[in-house]
């Protein structure tokens, strides 16, 4: 009986306290999905991993990117029975919270760069990594730099030398750390840009440069390189109007040799269907300098979905058609207008239209709408350094610049003098590419939207280059959230 | 029951007589002695002669051998006091037995244990088993709406097997969590268990509404809790064998959509300019004029007649040292929208021993298994043109789901997307399966009389598998990636609650006035889940519908989540009862969250109450009008976690691909400071009983909620939106009346009726930072610091100008204006009393009837809430002002706007505007005959006669029967400020038979 007591409360006390242990450290757990932020970037490896993760922000900003800058302007217009994407922003009458476009994306994919570059900058990894470290720090720069320079062009007035020290810029930012910080100047920024950019152009003691970056990047053109950043470099000057130094730098890419444009149909196809991939019968992968990597099993934003919601072998169900004005610019034998158009096509309630098909379901991944952005390109250096030569009085060279695209693309100059013929070239090669909206403001010229019948909305929109929406509002919820920013002039919020 | 033991008892006792031999006889007669009839069945048995005794006739008497040196018998019958007589030779002994007082007197489960109803000071309220009896439905969870004062649960979905949205006191959080704490038999479950219970099983209900009765769950009680207690045996009691089963069906409770026919949608779509013959790629008038010829009711495509069945077996019963329950059962009900179902398998098996004086263990085990075929991809109330209840209507009168070969067309000829729903949901699959076990185990010893030492060991435990496969042959399947050949996704999760509670009691009475209950404890209670998924393409067959049988991975083929947390509690009561008329009683729990960072981690709680039982005292003896008197008040601390975990910690992610290479990314910033959300709450109760008939409980009650979560937003530029921060706060405040008249009461007639009813006050008292209000713009919806949740934020209709047709609204300032603007909103709109409206109903409650003439029992039992809105989004589709005029449109669409002077509500048809505005802004009021129910047990003498039976009853019974609102939508059941395509609640008729042997 005494024994058997002994069993029961044997039994009980295991029950009670055998199955789950009760002191502080029961509390202290770590997740399971994430680590913490101390833990993420202690080796080599784990910086590379979050450099990849700072690349894949580019593919979630593509999106916005190339799409929002062309849409809101005069090439493309919505039709009857479209899903009323952007019906906002297109008939410009669009406020603080309708834009949509990168302020939170760019500033996310910033602050992400930046703690992989104050970590590397603690130089606690070892330098027999440095191979690898130098380029995920100048991956990393390029990206800051690159992100701080979306914002600033997008939300900012176009640097003007004059008064750059004083127009409102964006926050700079360069840790991951809880503030509400007020504008800096558009100087400001433009400088934080290059002091990025000079890190990368690594100056040696003894004069010589050792670039962070290899020249072409080591995984082809999903990733950074020096002839990117001097792609990069000849935009921003090119908005600067700093033309001495795009020429510069276009020039560095063009004459690399490293990319080049493309002359037949079949490369062009291969460029747009195939992301030039192959696949198809040509090859187009010479032309571009980054694109934002998809993969079948990462997906990846719909850029086509604007211009074909249709599905797959069904007929197309266009939101947005290709305006008349712009079709017109282009020969029939243009290479261009069979690998950017689809034309004559019968959409369901807005009759017959032409509709852009420069971002079709790419067959190798197969995904509905998908396809890979590139967002640098060999013919936007021409077209940066064409405008520079032309800008700078320079007609011949930037007439050579001008005839390489017309007869890569088999082609003929639309408008009468040179500077026109640049500009029309410009809009026919980078249409939807994200260009048009800081090439119109650039250029001052406001513009008047053509249409078909069959538009529902915005249409003959007219927008004169003096229209406060050129500079895109500040998103209402940084308005809300950040008392210290100030809304740019014109919106209500 | 009399009748039952003493057949029992009789048929022990005939074997036992035979030793009865060689002494005296003794007769006589054993009473009640309250009312003094005679109790049928009662024991008598020699003290300390194991064996000897006999059991009294149907008229009470009773004749009894005794052996000779017998000295004493015992007579004993259930809920009596037991009684000894010494025999000193008497040959005749009568007796009368008293009410066992201690037995009778009701006991209410509360936290970790039970109390004497007097000695409860917070508001605890009971739903008794019979209250959840019998009801066809999966998850007996939508069935609590009324049942007790303050308890909202209503049911926004009618999807058999889907849970209801439950509230205790209002809500007490903006966004973690407002469902109060469930617990079955000691183990915290989510309410998804519920539908894996046979509510059969259940004994009862306490619903623990205020801090004093749930500040023993600390961390976790601030929305209430809910004690659910299973079925368990009796000692000594005669295993029952009990079968339940019925039958019935179901149908859709009615909305009052009117929706235009044939050639009403004709000639509007001719109106509208649909049907022209510019070219524009749709159908001109000759085809239209074919399709005169059909006029289909897509509502009766799309909703179906519902069969249901139930059957159960439990067994129940006990000897000296064992009690067990034991159960099982089959649910299964169809789905009012097509290939909707639900299947149940429960087993229920409770057991109880005592291996000595001391020491006993007993464990109580709910296992369910139940599978659902759900109507479309994730089974809720998307607007989806595949959920068959927009399909049932905005298809279009003039299509038909069958074509006259007796094929469904794959499209329709107008249809949205052109797919035919009806033909997607029956080539299409999408099913749930889920097991849930309850299991808790425990052991009780008692260290001395007065102390006792128990420990629970619980588990709550699920898998769950989703399986959703598109066919090669649909309309989805063909457009699915990589070749439009079909494709499935599956999904299985499972999750564990491991809880160990160990407590040491100590009770005592000093004397005849002081009574204490002290209990320490301490408990550990460990989360986890996790999951993963797959997804494939291209099906070579229509037949093989598993993951295997896709041909190619579609996008990222995988993925997995994987979360975990732990609490650690301490906890103690003390209650002090004087003269059992004045009762104290205080408690303190201190909680650890593995949630929280190390500077936040734990947190006290606390309670205070008191009760009075003032009919005990002296001066009310003499007014016998008063059975019943009793004041309770209460004060106290509780709080609310349920947020996600390691939200206090910079983190970083993983798994992200780019080109082929791993990638990782800052999943959020640092925030340390996030604690618990804390509620003080206030009870004040007042019980009055009256001439044995009525029966009256007020409350008043007042819950303040601070610190709570609300994401406060941050600048972009830190790289993220926004923070979860303890920074607003609410409260409710409300007054809660149960009453019970038992207006006749006779031998063979009883009639009573029931009443409960609740208003609660939501108000909000701080947001973040100096913000005043915060609108969202999207939801229509507005959080105000002094106006409740979920207040309207939705531009006032003023409707149509007589003139030229357009519409008008009202601007912030109450003029009228013909542009709708719905940033520069600065009111909400109000009633007419200037109360601000909200999606939360202020009053709810439930009221019934019973009648019981002899065994023929009738009642009913009505719900209701008043005093919400609902925005009817349907009607945005339905009455678009031809926005969607290819769609089927509501028959208020024709009477638009034709010519200068014409008053109308609907605008001039060329405009093609349809904005959001009060159009279809709703009062969600209602009163819903619940429960009608008529149920027979069949009287003794004939169960007597049918051997084998003790017991049977029958009955009929209707769910949903009836409903009166003004609520034009599906379903007035609602909560939420924005109602689309809800699944419509069930009606529900079935008949049943309840049978034991």
């Amino acid at each position: 009986m005494k024994f058997r007591k002994i069993l029961s409360i044997l039994l009980i006390i295991s029950v009670a306290f055998v199955p789950l242990s009760c002191n502080d450290s029961f509390l202290e757990l770590q997740p399971a999905t994430s680590i913490s932020k101390d833990m993420a970037l202690v080796t080599i490896d784990d910086v590379e991993t979050a450099m990849y993760g700072v690349y894949d922000g580019w593919r979630g900003m593509s999106g916005a990117l190339i799409i929002i800058p062309d849409i809101i302007c005069d090439d493309f217009f919505p039709v009857i029975g479209y899903t009323n994407a952007y019906g906002q922003i297109i008939a410009w009458d669009y406020g603080a919270d309708d834009m949509g476009y990168v302020f939170g994306g760019a500033y996310n994919n910033i602050v992400q760069a930046s703690n992989i570059i104050n970590k590397l900058d603690e130089g606690l990894i070892s330098d027999e990594y440095k191979d690898r470290k130098n380029v995920v720090l100048g991956t990393c720069l390029l990206s800051r730099a690159m992100s701080h320079f979306e914002l600033v062009r997008a939300y900012s007035k176009r640097y003007d030398k004059a008064t750059a020290a004083s127009d409102l810029g964006v926050p700079i930012v360069r840790e991951q750390t809880i503030t509400f910080p007020t504008r800096n100047t558009v100087q400001e920024v433009y400088d934080f840009i290059f002091e990025d950019i000079d890190r990368v152009i690594n100056k040696e003691e003894d004069g010589s440069e050792s670039n962070l970056l290899p020249s072409i990047a080591n995984n082809g053109n999903t990733e950074f390189s020096m002839n990117l950043l001097y792609a990069f470099l000849s935009r921003v000057y090119l908005e600067m109007g700093d033309y001495q130094n795009v020429i510069k730098y276009s020039s560095l890419v063009i004459d690399g040799g490293s990319y080049n444009l493309v002359d037949n149909k079949y490369d062009l196809e291969d460029l747009w269907e195939y992301d030039g991939e192959g696949g198809g019968k040509g090859d187009g992968s010479s032309e571009i300098i980054f694109k934002a990597a998809i993969t079948i099993t990462n997906g990846g934003p719909a850029i086509g979905a604007t211009w074909n919601t249709g599905q797959i072998g069904n007929d197309p169900r266009p939101d947005y058609v290709a305006s008349p004005a712009l079709l017109d610019m282009y020969d029939k034998k243009d290479y261009r207008y069979d690998a950017y158009f689809m034309d004559n096509v019968t959409t369901p309630r807005a009759g017959r239209q032409t509709i852009l098909n420069k971002y079709p379901t790419n067959p190798n991944l197969n995904i509905l709408n998908v396809n890979q952005a590139k967002l640098y390109r060999i013919a936007e250096q021409y077209l940066n350094r064409a405008e520079a030569y032309e800008a700078l009085g320079n007609t011949a060279s930037a007439q050579a610049d001008l005839d390489a695209i017309l007869s890569a693309r088999n082609a003929t100059a639309y408008g009468t003098g040179l500077k026109e013929q640049i500009r029309n070239e410009r809009r026919k090669e980078l249409v939807a590419e994200g260009f048009r909206f800081f090439d119109l403001r650039r250029w001052g010229t406001g513009f008047t939207r053509v249409t078909n019948e069959g538009c529902i909305k915005g249409c003959n929109l007219e927008v004169r280059a003096s229209d406060h929406r050129w500079l895109m509002p500040i998103p209402v919820s940084e308005m809300t959230s950040n008392e210290n920013m100030v809304q740019n002039p014109g919106y209500v919020k | 029951m009399k009748k039952t033991t003493l057949l029992f008892t009789l048929f022990l006792f005939a074997t036992m007589q035979i030793f009865a031999q060689g002494g005296v006889t003794i007769t006589g007669t054993v009473t009640e002695e309250s009312n003094g009839e005679p109790i049928p069945g009662a024991t008598i048995q020699v003290k300390d002669l194991v064996g000897v005794g006999t059991v009294t006739d149907f008229d009470g008497n009773y004749t009894l051998e005794v052996p000779a040196g017998s000295t004493t018998l015992v007579f004993s019958y259930v809920g009596l006091l037991t009684t000894e007589e010494v025999i000193g030779g008497r040959t005749v002994i009568n007796v009368a037995l008293a009410e066992n007082v201690e037995e009778k007197e009701e006991v209410v489960i509360v936290a970790y244990g039970k109390k004497k109803q007097e000695a409860v000071t917070g508001a605890v309220s009971t739903i008794g088993a019979k209250q959840i009896a019998d009801v066809p439905v999966a998850s007996f969870d939508n069935i609590l709406q009324g049942k007790t004062a303050g308890l909202m649960a209503i049911s926004n979905n009618g999807s058999p097997g889907s849970e209801a949205t439950i509230t205790i006191r209002g809500i007490g959080s903006f966004s973690s969590g407002t469902a109060p704490l469930f617990i079955i038999d000691g183990v915290p479950v989510g309410q998804s268990s519920f539908s894996s219970l046979n509510p059969n099983n259940i004994e009862s209900m306490s619903v623990l509404k205020d801090a004093s009765a749930t500040a023993m769950y600390g961390s976790r009680g601030a929305n209430g809790v809910i004690l659910i207690t299973t079925k368990r045996g009796g000692i000594k009691e005669k295993t029952a064998i009990n079968y339940r089963g019925s039958f019935g069906f179901g149908t859709n409770t009615t909305d009052q959509f009117t929706m235009m026919n044939t050639d009403q949608k004709i000639d509007y779509e001719l109106a509208l300019g649909l049907r022209d013959t510019l070219g524009l790629g749709l159908a001109g008038i000759d085809t239209v004029n074919r399709w005169k010829a059909v006029n289909t009711d897509w509502n009766e495509v799309f909703f179906q007649r519902a069969p249901m069945q139930s059957h159960e077996v439990s067994a129940a019963g006990g000897n000296e040292k064992t009690k067990f329950f034991v159960a099982t059962s089959f649910y299964s009900q169809d789905g009012t929208l097509q290939r909707s179902d639900f299947q149940r398998w429960n087993g229920q098996f409770n057991f109880d021993h005592m291996v000595s004086d001391k020491l006993s263990f007993g464990n109580t085990l709910t296992l369910g298994w139940q599978k659902r075929n759900l109507s479309e991809a994730g089974g809720g109330n998307s607007a989806s043109v595949q959920n068959p209840v927009f399909a049932a209507y905005l298809s279009n009168p003039y299509e038909q789901p069958y074509l006259p070969s007796g094929e469904k067309p794959e499209k329709y000829n107008t249809y949205p997307f052109g797919m035919n729903p009806y033909r997607e949901i029956t080539l299409n699959d999408y099913t749930y399966k889920a097991l849930k076990i309850v299991s808790s185990l425990f052991g009780e010893y008692s260290i001395t009389d007065k102390i006792t030492f128990r420990s629970t060991l619980g588990l709550n435990f699920s898998n769950n598998l989703s399986h959703y496969y598109t066919s090669p042959k649909s309309y989805s399947g063909k457009n699915a990636a990589r070749g439009g050949k079909g494709s499935i996704s599956e999904s299985f999760g499972t999750g564990t609650t491991l809880v160990n509670t160990n407590t040491l009691r100590y009770s005592n009475t000093f004397g005849k006035d002081h009574s204490i209950d002290v209990l320490l404890g301490h408990e550990t209670e460990k989360v986890s889940s996790g999951g993963f998924s797959a997804s494939g393409v291209i099906f070579s067959n229509d037949i093989n519908r598993q993951l295997s049988n896709a041909t190619e991975m579609d996008g990222d083929p995988s993925g997995s989540f994987a979360r975990y947390s732990g609490l650690l509690s301490y906890f103690g009561t003390v209650a002090y009862g004087l003269k059992e008329k004045y009762y104290i009683d205080g408690s303190i729990r201190r909680d650890g969250s593995s949630k929280f960072g190390s500077n936040f981690r734990y947190a006290n709680f606390w309670s205070v109450g008191a009760s009075w039982a003032a009919q005990k005292e002296d001066f009310f003896k003499g007014i016998s009008a008063i059975d019943n008197l009793m004041i309770r008040a209460s004060a106290g601390t509780s709080g609310n976690s349920n947020i996600g975990t390691f939200q206090y910690a910079a983190l970083y992610g993983s798994g992200v691909n780019y080109d082929g290479h791993a990638g990782s990314y800052p999943g959020g910033p640092e925030n340390p400071d996030i604690t618990w959300e804390q509620s003080f709450a206030l009870n004040l109760g007042i019980e009055l009983g009256l001439f044995k008939k009525v029966n009256t409980k007020i409350e008043l009650y007042h819950k303040g909620s601070d610190g709570l979560f609300l994401v406060q937003p941050l600048s972009l530029t830190t790289g993220f939106s926004g923070v979860n921060k303890n920074i607003a706060a609410m409260y409710n405040r409300g007054v809660e009346t149960t009453f019970d008249y038992t207006i006749i009461r006779t031998d063979d007639f009883v009639w009573n009726v029931n009443l409960n009813f609740a208003y609660n006050v939501n108000k909000i008292t701080a947001l973040y930072g100096d913000e005043d209000e915060i609108s969202d713009v999207g939801s229509h919806s507005i959080l105000k610091v002094g106006e409740p949740l979920l207040a309207f934020w939705i531009v006032d209709f003023a409707g149509v100008n007589p003139a030229n047709g357009t519409p008008l609204w009202y601007d912030a300032n109450g003029n009228i204006t013909n542009a709708y603007d719905d940033e520069a909103l600065s009111s909400i709109p109000e009633s007419k009393n200037g109360r601000t409206l909200s999606a939360i109903a202020p009053f709810n409650g439930g009221f019934g009837t019973n009648f019981t003439y002899k065994g023929l029992i009738l009642s009913s039992f009505f719900t209701f809430t008043q005093g919400n809105y609902i925005i009817n989004n349907l009607r945005y589709f339905t009455e678009s002002n031809g926005i969607f005029g290819s769609q089927n449109q509501d028959v208020a669409m024709l009477d638009y706007w034709r010519n200068p002077g014409d008053i109308t509500e609907v605008q001039e048809l060329t405009l093609q505007t349809n904005e959001f505005d009060t159009r279809m802004f709703e009062e969600g009021s209602f009163l819903r005959l619940r429960e009608l129910s008529l149920s027979y047990q069949v009287p003794a003498e004939v169960t007597d006669r049918m051997k084998g039976i003790t017991s049977m009853r029958i009955y009929t019974r209707g769910q949903n029967v009836w409903t009166y609102t003004k609520y034009k939508g599906f379903d007035p059941e609602f909560v939420g400020n924005i109602q689309l395509n809800q699944y419509p609640a069930i009606r529900v008729f079935t008949i049943g038979l309840d049978l034991t042997i």
